[in-house]
């Protein structure tokens, strides 16, 4: 060793003395084993996932009051810790439980006799069609882009619009009279009499 | 390697590997939790079945790949930061306030080096590693090693003179 180097090594002596504390180290392995059984173990226990949170939980409040009891640190001290810890425990369970359902996908299997139904047809195949249907499919899809629009070429000038043919000045109006019944003399002044239509109902009471 | 040994390799190894994580990231807690991570990534590993020959290299070189996430993640250590968050160099120096004062001198001065300078000053004289088990740690050649270990030690001795520092 060169004497630069062991000015060096002299230098950052106190450096190699920075190691973990005692509860340190046991809140640490606490949470390695508890990964290890949320990741590894938990599976051979089945357990359905409220059952494996409310066990993780249950292990995590545990350690914590042993770290209280250990340590004499105040609870609250450990409120942080066990936040972190908390997110780690539901991480690792939701890890899990997610691996394991893309486990149950990729090993999902058909029965034989469903394995040898869809042997025959399969499944790229068409479905059978319906005639209803047939007649849709036969008719084939409208494109409506692709139609062809057909417009007229409207003259700059139309027929009968220019200033001078737009008749102008006394434009007769025609009414419509309501017809004269011929077989009811006319009034005393002269207008044709109003047809009164009666309901029967009403004349039978009258004539009564 | 069962349970009970790599409890063992936990009790072995748990403060070497904090201590590089300590020194690379200059964060206790986050520290503690990138250690967590390496042990946990080591138990993934062996649960798969497969084998780690050496166990202190593997668990470092987990460290440090977890190290280098983080640094993706998170850019670089400012020593502002650091102070302003309350940092304060750890270790027991002894009573000699010559040596405390040397020992804080030099966990700060290792601040200004280049990330790359500082992993490989760690790994040399806090981690206690040699050159042939960096090289093995970082896929490196064992004279790679050398040469970076050279001018890392002459970038700290630079860093140490412009603070008007003898290292």
């Amino acid at each position: 060793m060169t004497p630069e180097e062991q000015k060096l090594t002299q230098l950052f002596g106190a450096a190699r003395q920075v190691k973990l504390t005692p509860v340190e180290k046991w809140w640490l392995k606490t949470k390695i084993e508890f990964h290890q059984l949320v990741r590894f173990e938990m599976p051979a226990l089945s357990l359905t996932k409220p059952a494996a949170i409310l066990l993780a939980s249950f292990i995590l409040l545990a350690a914590a009051g042993v770290v209280v009891a250990a340590s004499h640190t105040s609870p609250g001290d450990l409120l942080y810790p066990l936040k972190v810890a908390s997110e780690k425990v539901n991480d690792s369970v939701q890890s899990f439980f997610g691996q394991t359902e893309v486990v149950e996908q990729e090993s999902v299997e058909f029965p034989d006799e469903q394995r040898e139904e869809s042997s025959e047809e399969p499944l790229t195949a068409e479905p059978a069609e319906t005639d209803q249907e047939s007649e849709l499919e036969t008719a084939g899809p409208l494109d409506p882009v692709d139609l062809p629009v057909e417009r007229e070429e409207l003259p700059d000038e139309l027929p009968g619009i220019s200033g001078d043919d737009h008749p102008t000045g006394d434009q007769s109006v025609t009414v419509e009279t309501p017809a004269v019944n011929p077989n009811v003399p006319p009034t005393p002044d002269g207008t044709p009499p109003l047809e009164l239509k009666v309901n029967a109902k009403a004349q039978l009471e009258l004539d009564l | 390697m069962d349970k009970r040994t790599f409890g063992a390799s936990y009790l072995k190894y748990s403060d070497a590997i904090f201590r590089h994580c300590y020194f690379r990231v200059y964060d206790r807690e986050l520290a503690r939790d990138l250690t967590q991570q390496t042990f946990t990534r080591a138990w993934e590993y062996l649960s798969k079945g497969k084998i780690i020959k050496n166990m202190r290299a593997f668990l470092y070189q987990t460290a440090r790949n977890l190290v280098v996430d983080y640094f993706r993640s998170k850019r670089s250590i400012s020593l502002d930061t650091l102070l302003e968050k309350g940092f304060e160099p750890s270790g027991n120096a002894g009573r000699d306030p010559e040596k405390q004062l040397e020992s804080r001198e030099g966990q700060f001065l290792l601040l200004k080096l280049r990330a790359a300078d500082r992993e490989v000053i760690v790994m040399r004289y806090i981690d206690g590693l040699k050159p042939r088990e960096i090289a093995s740690i970082t896929k490196e050649n064992t004279n790679v090693v050398s040469v970076r270990l050279y001018r890392a030690s002459r970038a700290f001795r630079k860093v140490c003179e412009e603070h008007g520092y003898d290292s």
